[in-house]
């Protein structure tokens, strides 16, 4: 967004208070020819003169100032959980964090004359997003049935040019374990993921956050629906799915049937929610009926039991909640090949930036800030 | 007689507190200097787990007693206030994307009630400068402090050598003690 006086409004308001560009000039202390460019939008003025006019006129930031889209906003992507509502305030919070990430982008080691693949009329269509998976196993070749490993989908982020930041965000729910933004002027990918979340959700978030770079251009609801389709759909197969229905079929009781989905779930690194909603997905594709594993919330309230079972994805990999910075800062590298630290160092000592700069892009309490700029600087 | 009041950010309020207590609502100097946070200070302290961590003395009885005496705020003031934080928050977030709410917060009440603020971010001193609020750094407030006879030059060393120890010194630490007190700082 690019500011703009909203000229009319202190025309109008000006006139009202009888104050010509001459009286107004003398008020704020600057040249009558200041106040004319101003007034024909030639000139935008200074913050400080700006906040002497409004008050002068008293005027609102909203009335003085208007928003002149430059279609280079940020474009932010959320995974939807539930019925839960976003709020405009996270909306805002999550741009200004799409702005901060823009000043790194000459640092990033990416090929600046090209962009990688994407594909090209993307649809959550069953059918389709299976098809787009299958191609993604066949290139990481990862049978039908196995596993898609965390190593697998962190290669797909770098080869897509999508950098991956690290974050220790504590325990989130909803929306809030992963935050994906894009930039249109650079047209780069930035993805925050929440490390103090569930391992075996932690997979999902990563394959729905892929699915957003693979389809940059489906925003809003339809991204979201593309993501979780796709996400589902690489962890497990057509194939899979098919083959667990009719295993599911066998079982004559429904702790039976979930007792079989967690083993599942627990090979294959996700969720048994996951499993579930595939199979199912895979059978309303077929017109077969619904296995039913929520007349009673049994299939909740199995997968809130086995997550207890497992660390959160920080313990798995630091051996604490609490990792020390510069283990933190190297797992960015060492575990997400991420250029992120190593952009932000660079940025950081070029800008002489201070601690509050790694508070705002990271999010993060200034304390943390504070250790993480220690160690970067 | 009125109070020259200033305010102090959460940053240089975590780094002083302890050290020199009661170090809010105390008159000091001729002028009668009087430092004050904004209400904004606790909410940001109760958010994070790790301020909780690093400064537990903050919710200790004593200190919650001295943080309650608040900055004064007429009422006519508080909208001038809250204009002043949109813009303000506006200018930052276009130009200073890493200066804070809580900042900005500071920096508004700065603006409107004409006081100077204590802070050592570089970033935020610059956002200061634009809106001609005058800082300080916090080793120029202890500076001022001792010219006011408030603290003595041993309390300032004692301050120094406790952020040495614990690496939390602001920028130009050095150059600035030395420049300040004529001395190098204590290790």
């Amino acid at each position: 967004m690019e500011n703009q006086l909203n000229v009319k409004n202190i025309s109008q308001k000006a006139q009202e208070l009888g104050l010509t560009q001459t009286a107004l000039a003398k008020e704020m202390q600057v040249s009558r020819e200041a106040v004319s460019k101003w007034f024909r939008n030639e000139k935008y003025p200074r913050p400080d003169k700006l906040l002497k006019l409004a008050r002068i006129l008293n005027l609102s930031f909203t009335e003085m100032v208007s928003k002149v889209s430059t279609g280079n906003e940020p474009i932010i992507a959320f995974r939807k959980k539930g019925t839960h509502k976003i709020t405009p305030d996270y909306i805002d919070h999550a741009q200004d964090m799409g702005r901060i990430l823009a000043e790194l982008v000459p640092y990033l080691p990416f090929d600046e004359l090209s962009q990688p693949a994407v594909l090209k009329a993307p649809t959550s269509d069953y059918a389709y997003v299976h098809k787009v998976t299958e191609r993604i196993r066949e290139k990481i070749a990862v049978q039908v049935s196995d596993e898609i490993h965390f190593e697998s989908l962190i290669g797909f982020f770098n080869d897509l040019q999508a950098v991956i930041i690290p974050v220790l965000w504590g325990n989130k729910e909803n929306h809030e374990n992963a935050l994906h933004i894009y930039l249109p002027e650079s047209m780069t990918t930035w993805i925050y993921l929440n490390l103090d979340c569930r391992i075996h959700d932690f997979k999902f978030w990563m394959a729905h956050e892929l699915g957003h770079i693979h389809a940059p251009k489906l925003q809003g609801e339809e991204g979201e629906d593309f993501a979780e389709a796709f996400a589902g759909a690489l962890l497990i197969s057509q194939e899979l799915a098919a083959c667990e229905y009719e295993e599911l079929q066998k079982y004559s009781n429904v702790w039976s049937q979930i007792s079989h989905i967690k083993s599942l779930a627990e090979r294959l690194v996700v969720s048994p929610l996951t499993v579930y909603y595939e199979v199912n997905n895979y059978a309303l594709h077929g017109g077969k009926p619904k296995i039913d594993l929520e007349t009673n919330k049994e299939i909740y309230q199995a997968t809130s039991n086995f997550n207890k079972q497992f660390k959160p994805v920080d313990e798995c990999l630091f051996g604490t909640k609490s990792p020390t910075p510069s283990r933190y800062i190297a797992s960015g590298k060492e575990q997400f090949g991420s250029p992120f630290f190593d952009i932000l160092k660079t940025y950081l000592v070029k800008h002489h930036k201070s601690a509050s700069f790694v508070q705002s892009i990271l999010n993060i309490p200034l304390l943390d800030a504070q250790n993480v700029y220690e160690e970067l600087c | 007689m009125s109070q020259c009041r200033i305010l102090i950010d959460s940053n240089a309020y975590f780094r002083l507190a302890q050290s020199i207590h009661p170090l809010l609502n105390v008159v000091f100097g001729k002028k009668r200097h009087c430092l004050y946070i904004i209400k904004e200070l606790q909410d940001e302290y109760n958010r994070s787990p790790s301020l909780i961590n690093a400064f537990s003395w903050v919710n200790d009885p004593e200190y919650v007693e001295n943080r309650s005496h608040l900055l004064e705020v007429r009422r006519e003031e508080k909208p001038e206030i809250r204009r002043a934080y949109d813009f303000i928050l506006d200018y930052v977030r276009n130009v200073h994307p890493g200066v804070s709410k809580v900042d900005v917060r500071f920096l508004a009440h700065a603006e409107q009630l004409h006081i100077p603020v204590v802070t050592d971010d570089e970033e935020m001193r610059t956002v200061a400068g634009e809106y001609s609020i005058t800082t300080y750094k916090t080793l120029e407030l202890l500076k001022l402090m001792l010219e006011c006879h408030h603290i003595s030059i041993e309390k300032v060393r004692e301050i120094a050598a406790y952020l040495t120890y614990f690496n939390d010194m602001p920028k130009d630490f050095k150059a600035d003690y030395e420049k300040l007190f004529g001395e190098t700082p204590p290790k």
